[in-house]
């Protein structure tokens, strides 16, 4: 699956430990989320969508 | 103008990496054991390393290009560092103080600091030598410490740098003939230091900016234009002149450890043709050497293509240093 996470971190100069902090995970595990590697649960897609204040639809794409 | 400090500024990214035996280095970060992080505080420059606790670990010394971060590895980083022990680079006044690199010549001080580190806190303490990573100066200074310190380093892979920067206005360039083109372009940049700055606003600069002509994504252009501008620019001003007058070309022959070289192709900047043109001849003469196109790219392989750049860093860790 598609996602908009690496642009979003950019924009707020978060780098991936800092989004993993953010969010309780590895930064491996956002690694992985980021290329689509790793399809992430939807409680964390949740987390994901609550820390930037955006729709989950906005962050993750339909192949 | 603006396009020709595109392409210096391309041109001019390092990483070192340093890597020991052959052995699988498909990494599991699920499976990795324990990470240890430490730092090193040098002259020129500083080091964070970052490696598994335990066990017999390949050393990768990554080194960033011209106002470029460690943090232009970070996704290798991450992808790595429960396999192999990282040692990410960072040139002072790219993303922190300059310190004594404000002034004087900047690249032979960090080539000579940066063989005793390798010689101190990886061949003394592991007894094997590190392969070197590089992305543009980044990648000249790699091809530098090959050529010069050859009992130092075990591999060199080059992102998207060449030997001599000056072949890329004219074929027919020497080190006398670009210097006072450099030194302009350097006294032009060095004039900017203090100067008001436009505010970083965190978004997309665009295609057109000068960091849409080094990186072809969003989130590329979007660091790529902060890591420039949290530069000092007396440290670009200097490192771009130091580059520009390095022709390494001669030197080439003299160095021993396979060389791998990743270089970019993106359609809308130059044909495959062009992009082979610009680059392979100007290897010519180096011993062991490998060359791969990575299409669909600017001048940062990392950020343009990730998996691509992957896939062929996995090789290049594989791959069995000189003499083994």
């Amino acid at each position: 699956m598609k996602n908009r996470l690496k642009v979003l971190r950019a924009e707020r100069d978060w780098n991936q430990q800092d989004l993993a902090d953010a969010l309780g995970v590895s930064r491996q595990s956002v690694n992985a989320i980021e290329t689509g590697k790793y399809d992430p649960s939807l409680p964390l897609a949740f987390r994901i969508a609550d820390l930037f204040g955006l729709p989950i639809e906005a962050i993750f794409l339909r192949d | 103008m603006k396009l020709i400090l595109s392409l210096m500024l391309a041109t001019l990214c390092l990483f070192v990496s340093s890597s020991l035996n052959a052995k699988p280095t498909q990494c599991d970060p699920a499976k990795a054991t324990k990470i240890e992080r430490s730092t090193f505080e040098g002259q020129r420059f500083s080091v964070h390393i970052e490696g598994p606790s335990k066990g017999d670990v390949d050393d990768v010394i990554l080194i960033p290009g011209l106002a470029s971060p460690r943090d232009v590895w970070s996704t290798t980083v991450a992808a790595k560092s429960g396999c192999i022990r990282i040692h990410a680079v960072q040139i002072r006044g790219f993303g922190d103080d300059a310190q004594i690199n404000a002034d004087g010549p900047v690249l032979d001080p960090f080539i000579k600091e940066l063989a005793d580190y390798i010689a101190q806190h990886i061949v003394a303490k592991n007894g094997k030598k590190p392969a070197i990573i590089g992305h543009s100066m980044g990648g000249l200074s790699a091809l530098i410490m090959a050529a010069r310190y050859p009992d130092r380093v075990g591999k060199v892979m080059v992102v998207d740098a060449l030997p001599f920067i000056g072949t890329l206005f004219n074929p027919a360039a020497t080190v006398e003939l670009v210097r006072p083109q450099a030194e302009r372009m350097a006294a032009s940049i060095r004039s900017s230091y203090g100067q008001p700055a436009p505010k970083d606003t965190g978004t997309d600069p665009g295609p057109q900016s000068q960091a849409g002509r080094l990186t072809n994504t969003a989130e590329g252009r979007i660091l790529v234009d902060r890591w420039s501008r949290n530069s000092d620019s007396r440290v670009i001003a200097q490192v771009l002149l130091d580059v520009m007058t390095t022709d390494l070309r001669p030197e080439l022959p003299k160095i021993t450890a396979p060389v791998t070289l990743l270089y970019a192709q993106d359609d809308s900047a130059m044909t495959v043709e062009q992009s082979t043109a610009a680059f392979i001849p100007q290897y010519a003469g180096t011993p062991n050497f490998k060359a791969v196109q990575i299409t669909g790219s600017y001048h940062f392989i990392t950020l343009d293509q990730p998996e691509k750049f992957g896939a062929e860093l996995d090789l290049f860790l594989d791959k069995k240093p000189e003499g083994k």
